[in-house]
C-alpha cells in the first residue's frame, strides 16, 4: 500500500516554500474565494439542501457498509455487461495489469482523462518507462504535464499557475504565438490535443460512480475530453477505487445534484457519461474493448473502524479544500500526496500509513470548515482527531510526549496548578522583555520560539482570576 | 488460480474480514425507501420554458419549431448564417437521405462517418431522446441512435427534441433509461456547450466538445 | 437561578479580567453564581493533541469537581471549552465515567448563549462606545452553532457600533498545538483575517474565546496595532 511520488515528510520545507510564494498566494486565494461563492450560490438555489446531504451520506454509509455485498453484485453484472474487470490489491499491481493490457493492445499513444486514482498510482511513470505516450487531456492535467509538475488540486489541477505562466510554458514547449489570451490558449489546446484523439491507441479514465444495479459506470466532466478519451480508440481503460459503488442507479440523482454545486457550483457539470459496456456490434459507436480495474490500494484497512470509513464516502469534489483556511495559504503541492488539503490530509495517511505522513493530521486548526461544506457530511475533523491519537499511540514522540505527561499531572490537582502558575508567573516576570524571551531561552524552548517569532509572549495575570474571586468576588454574593 | 482471480479473492476477503471485524452490522437496507430524493425541483414547473430557461443560462440556444419541416428550414438558413460547409449526421430516422433537402454548399456527411470525415466536420446533428427541465439537459440514448461522436466531435452540435419528452427532473430521466427492455450502452447527459476554466478561472467554451449547443424544440 | 462558573485554565491564569466580567454578568442577569477552586482544565489540549490517556486524566478531574456542584447549569466564557465538555461523553464511552460526562455535558453552556437562549436576556444595561467587530470562533460556530447570540447581545450594549468583517468566521490559526507546530501557517491565517480591520477602522475585536483572543492580541501587539481585543464579558459588564 501506497501513494506513487508521496513526499509529505517534506511538510515543513514545502509549507516554507509556499507561503514564500506571493504569486502563488494570490492566485489561490483567488480562486478558493470564487469557488466559494460559487458554491454557497448554487447550495442556495436548492431549498432542501441539508436533506440532500442526509441522503448521500446514508447512500454511502450503507454501500460501505455492505461493500461485500455490493462490489460483487456490481462486478457480476458489469461482467455480464462485456466489460473486462481487472482486480489489484496495490498500486504496484495495478501499474503491472495495465502496463500489461498495453503491451497486448500494442498501445503506444494513450489519452488520459483526469483521474486521481491514477495519480495516486503514478500510473504515467509507468507508461513512459515501458515507452508508451499518455497523454494528459483534460486541460488543467494537461498544463500541469507540460511543466513536469503534480496537480495541486482535485478538480482544478492548475489552480496555482497565473495566466502568464501557463503562457510561458506555451511558447516555450508548443512554439505557439505568445498571447495572454485564455481563448487562444485554450484554441491551441484543442488543437493539438485533438491530434492526439484521433492517433490515439487506448484511452484511460476515472470513474465518478459506479453502479451496482445496472454494472454501468458514469464520468462527469466539463471538457468533453473524457468523451472523447472513452469514445474515439478501441479500447477504454477505467480506474477506480473499489469505493466508489452506489446501490441503484436512481441515486444518482443525489449525487448529480451534490457533486457539480459542491466542486465548481454548476447546477450539472456539462457532460455525464454513464457507460455500460463496450459496443454491442460493429455497427456501434464505442469501443471495442472496455476495460476496468478495481483498486484497493489500502481501501479494504480502512472500511474495518466506521469513524475512518466514513472516508471512503468522499466524492472528490474539493470543496473542502477551497473552504480549508490552511490549503488556502499554502496551496496543493506542500501536502505532498496527490490528494492535497483536508481530505489528503485524513486519506493519504490512511492509504500511505502514518509513519511518513506523520505532519499531515497536524495540519490543521481543527476549525471545522471542511465539515460543514462535505457535501457526504464527513467529519474531517473528527478523523484527524482520531489519526493524531494513533499517531501518538505509534511514535511517542519523547519530548511532547513527556510534555503532556507533566501537563496532565499537573492538571490533576488545584495545588499543582496554582503553583506550576506562580512559577511560570515568575519565570515570565524574569526572563520575558517585552513581551519576547531571550535567545537562549527560545532555543531551549522551541515552543516558546515558535510562538515569539511572529507574536509578543502573553504574560501571565498579576493576579489569577481564582485570587480576585476568593479576595473580592466570592463575598459579594448578591 | 491466475492472478486476476486471486486478487479479486484477497480483496473480496479483505473487505469480508474489514466489515465483518466489528462488531453487529446493520441489516442490509436501502435507506431511500420512499423513492423520493432530495432537491427535486416543484412539479408544477412549466417544463418547455423551464428547460429552455436553464439551458440558456449555461450558453445553450433554443429554437421552437412547429414541426420538422420548419426546422430543418430553420436549421438550414443557421448553416448558411454561419457558412458552415458541412453536417454529420447520427443515423436517426429522420436524418436519412437529407442530402436531397439540403441547400447548396452544404454536405451532408451520412452515419457512418470516417474519422478522419468527422474531424473536419463543421456541425454535427442528433437527436435527444429526452429533456430535464431541473437543469435543462439532453439525455441522448446509445441504443436509439449512435450519438456519441456526432454531438462531441465537431464545433457546433444541433439537437431535435421533442417537448414532449421533456421530463421534470434527474430521477425521471434515470428511471426512464432503465425502464429500457435492455439498459443503453452509453447514455450521455448534455447540459451546454463543452467548458474549462483551468486557466485562472477564465470561462472558456469549446476546448474539446462542441462550442455551441443548439436545440430545436419540437411538439 | 444557581450556576458554577467553570472559568477555563486560560482566562484563570491569563485573562481573568473575562472571568470576573462573567461574574458580574451573570449576576445582573439575576443568576447566583459559585466558582469552586478545585478546577482545572477541561483537557482539551491533550486531547486536541491526540494524547487520549492524558486528556481522560484531565477530564476525570474536571468531572470529579463539577459533579460536586449542585447548579443547575455550569456557564463558561469559552466556546472551545464548552465544545470539549460536550465531547467528553464520547471521550469517556465505555468506562465508568460515561454517566458523569453525560450529566455535566448537558448543564454546561457557553456564556452568551446561555444568557440569550436559557435566560432570554439580551440587554445587560451596558455601554462601550466604540466600533466593534465580533470574531465567530470555530468551536463556537460550527461546533455550538453559535453565530446570533453574541451579535444580540452587543447591539443591545450602548454606544456600540457592531461591524461585521468579510473574514468574521475565517479561523484566527490558533488551533492549539498547531499554533506554535505550524507557526508560520497559523499566522499566515490570522493575517488574512485581520487585512480586513484595517479598512474597517474597527476599535476591537470582540470574542468568547481566550484562546483565539490571546492569538489575536498577541499578533496585533507585535504589530504595533492599536486595535484591542475583549472577550464578550469584558463588553456587556461595561458600564462606560
Ligand atoms: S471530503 Fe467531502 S468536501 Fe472534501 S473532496 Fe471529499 S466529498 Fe468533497
Amino acid at each position: 500500500m501506497a501513494i506513487h511520488h508521496l513526499e509529505s515528510v517534506f511538510f515543513r520545507e514545502k509549507v516554507a516554500e509556499a507561503l514564500e510564494d506571493q504569486t502563488l498566494r494570490g492566485a489561490l486565494q483567488n480562486a478558493t474565494g470564487l469557488f466559494r461563492q460559487r458554491r454557497l450560490a448554487a447550495t442556495a438555489s436548492l431549498s432542501d439542501w441539508e436533506k440532500l446531504r442526509d441522503q448521500a451520506r446514508a447512500i454511502k454509509a450503507e454501500t460501505l457498509t455492505h461493500l461485500d455485498h455490493y462490489l460483487p453484485e456490481f462486478v457480476a453484472k458489469a461482467e455480464s455487461n462485456g466489460i473486462k474487470v481487472h482486480w489489484a490489491r496495490d498500486h504496484q499491481e495495478a501499474c503491472q495489469v495495465i502496463s500489461q493490457l498495453v503491451s497486448e493492445k500494442q498501445a503506444r499513444r494513450i489519452v488520459k482523462s483526469k483521474s486521481m486514482t491514477t495519480e495516486e498510482i503514478g500510473l504515467n511513470h509507468v507508461l513512459e518507462t515501458d515507452g508508451a505516450e499518455p497523454i494528459e487531456t483534460d486541460l488543467g492535467e494537461w498544463i500541469i504535464q507540460l511543466a513536469g509538475e503534480t496537480p495541486s488540486h482535485i478538480i482544478v489541477p492548475a489552480i496555482h499557475k497565473t495566466k502568464a505562466q501557463i503562457a510561458d510554458l506555451f511558447v516555450d514547449q508548443l512554439s505557439i504565438e505568445p498571447t495572454q489570451d485564455a481563448e487562444e490558449l485554450t484554441k491551441a489546446a484543442r488543437r493539438i490535443l485533438r491530434h492526439h484523439f484521433a492517433q490515439a491507441d487506448m484511452g484511460i479514465s476515472g470513474v465518478n460512480f459506479a453502479i451496482a444495479e445496472t454494472g454501468s459506470i458514469l464520468i462527469l466532466e466539463n471538457e468533453g475530453n473524457a468523451r472523447m478519451s472513452t469514445s474515439l480508440p478501441k479500447v477504454h481503460l477505467a480506474v477506480m477505487g473499489l469505493e466508489k459503488i452506489l446501490p441503484r442507479l436512481a441515486d444518482l440523482e443525489v449525487f448529480l445534484r451534490l457533486l457539480p454545486r459542491s466542486g465548481t457550483g454548476q447546477h450539472l457539470t456539462s457532460y455525464q457519461s454513464i457507460l455500460s459496456g463496450p459496443k454491442r456490434n460493429p455497427d456501434q459507436e464505442g469501443p471495442e474493448e472496455l476495460h476496468l480495474l478495481i483498486l484497493d490500494n489500502g481501501r479494504s484497512a480502512i472500511l474495518a473502524e466506521e469513524i475512518t470509513r466514513q472516508s471512503l464516502a468522499c466524492i472528490r469534489c474539493g470543496a473542502c479544500l477551497n473552504a480549508c483556511p490552511v490549503y488556502q495559504q499554502i496551496g496543493g503541492h506542500a501536502y505532498g500526496s496527490v490528494y492535497p488539503g483536508p481530505i489528503g490530509a485524513i486519506i493519504t495517511p490512511q492509504l500511505a500509513g502514518l509513519s511518513e505522513t506523520k505532519n499531515l493530521p497536524y495540519a490543521s486548526s481543527l476549525c471545522g470548515a471542511c465539515r460543514d461544506v462535505c457535501p457526504v457530511k464527513i467529519d474531517i475533523p473528527e478523523i484527524l482527531l482520531h489519526l493524531r491519537a494513533k499517531s501518538v499511540e505509534a511514535h511517542e514522540n519523547g519530548k511532547e510526549a513527556k510534555g503532556f505527561r507533566m501537563w496532565a499531572w499537573i492538571n490533576r490537582s488545584r495545588f499543582r496548578f496554582v503553583w506550576a502558575h506562580r512559577l511560570a508567573r515568575l519565570g515570565g516576570r524574569i526572563f520575558m522583555k517585552n513581551g519576547q524571551p531571550p535567545q537562549w531561552l527560545q532555543r531551549r524552548a522551541p515552543v516558546l520560539g515558535a510562538w515569539a517569532k511572529h507574536r509578543q509572549v502573553p504574560t501571565l495575570a498579576k493576579r489569577s482570576f481564582r485570587e480576585i474571586w476568593k479576595k473580592e468576588l466570592s463575598r459579594k454574593q448578591p | 488460480m491466475t492472478r486476476n482471480e486471486e486478487a479479486k479473492e484477497a480483496i473480496l476477503q479483505r473487505v469480508g474480514q474489514a466489515l465483518n471485524g466489528g462488531g453487529v452490522r446493520a441489516p442490509r437496507k436501502h435507506p431511500i425507501t420512499d423513492q423520493h430524493y432530495a432537491g427535486r425541483p416543484q412539479t408544477d414547473l412549466d417544463l418547455v420554458s423551464s428547460f429552455q430557461e436553464k439551458l440558456e443560462s449555461v450558453g445553450g440556444k433554443v429554437i421552437r419549431a412547429q414541426n420538422l419541416e420548419q426546422a430543418f428550414n430553420e436549421l438550414w438558413s443557421i448553416c448558411q448564417e454561419r457558412g458552415i460547409r458541412n453536417l454529420a449526421c447520427s443515423d436517426a430516422p429522420s436524418f436519412r437521405d437529407l442530402t436531397d433537402q439540403a441547400p447548396e454548399g452544404l454536405e451532408i456527411l451520412d452515419f457512418p462517418h470516417e474519422q478522419a470525415e468527422l474531424l473536419e466536420a463543421e456541425a454535427g446533428l442528433s437527436e435527444a431522446q429526452l429533456g430535464i427541465a431541473e437543469t435543462g439537459t439532453l439525455v441522448l440514448d446509445g441504443e436509439q441512435e449512435n450519438h456519441r461522436l456526432t454531438s462531441l466531435v465537431p464545433p457546433v452540435h444541433i439537437a431535435f427534441l421533442s417537448s414532449k419528452n421533456i421530463v421534470l427532473h434527474l430521477g425521471e430521466a434515470l428511471s426512464r433509461a432503465q425502464q429500457a427492455r435492455s439498459f443503453p450502452r452509453t447514455l450521455t447527459f448534455i447540459t451546454g456547450p463543452s467548458r474549462t476554466a483551468d486557466i485562472e478561472l477564465t470561462l472558456v467554451v469549446g476546448v474539446h466538445g462542441p462550442r455551441e449547443l443548439v436545440v430545436f424544440l419540437l411538439p | 437561578m444557581k450556576v458554577s462558573l467553570f472559568v477555563t485554565c486560560l482566562v484563570d491564569q491569563l485573562w481573568p479580567s473575562a472571568g470576573v466580567a462573567a461574574v458580574e454578568v451573570l449576576r445582573r442577569a439575576g443568576c447566583q453564581v459559585e466558582f469552586d477552586p478545585e478546577q482545572t482544565c477541561c483537557g482539551q489540549p491533550a486531547f486536541n493533541s491526540g494524547y487520549r490517556e492524558e486528556a481522560r486524566k484531565v477530564a476525570r478531574h474536571f468531572l470529579n469537581v463539577m459533579t460536586k456542584s449542585s447548579a443547575e447549569a455550569i456557564v463558561s466564557p469559552s466556546g472551545s471549552c464548552v465544545a470539549m465538555v460536550h465531547h467528553l461523553p464520547k471521550l469517556f464511552e465505555g468506562t465508568p465515567d460515561h454517566g458523569a460526562a453525560v450529566e455535566v455535558a448537558e448543564r454546561t453552556f457557553e456564556l452568551g448563549s446561555f444568557l440569550v437562549k436559557r435566560l432570554g436576556i439580551e440587554d445587560l444595561g451596558a455601554q462601550y462606545a466604540g466600533r466593534l467587530s465580533w470574531h465567530d470562533s470555530c468551536h463556537g460556530l460550527r461546533e455550538l452553532g453559535i453565530y446570533e447570540e453574541p451579535r444580540r447581545l452587543l447591539r443591545r450594549v450602548q454606544g456600540v457600533e457592531l461591524i461585521e468583517l468579510p473574514t468574521h468566521d475565517s479561523c484566527c490559526g490558533f488551533g492549539g498545538t498547531f499554533s506554535v507546530k505550524h507557526s508560520d501557517i497559523s499566522v499566515a491565517m490570522l493575517d488574512y483575517k485581520l487585512q480586513a480591520l484595517q479598512d474597517q477602522n474597527v476599535d476591537a475585536l470582540v470574542g468568547a474565546d481566550v484562546s483565539c483572543l490571546m492569538q489575536i492580541r498577541s499578533r496585533l501587539q507585535r504589530r504595533g496595532s492599536k486595535v484591542q481585543t475583549f472577550h464578550l464579558a469584558e463588553i456587556l459588564a461595561s458600564r462606560g
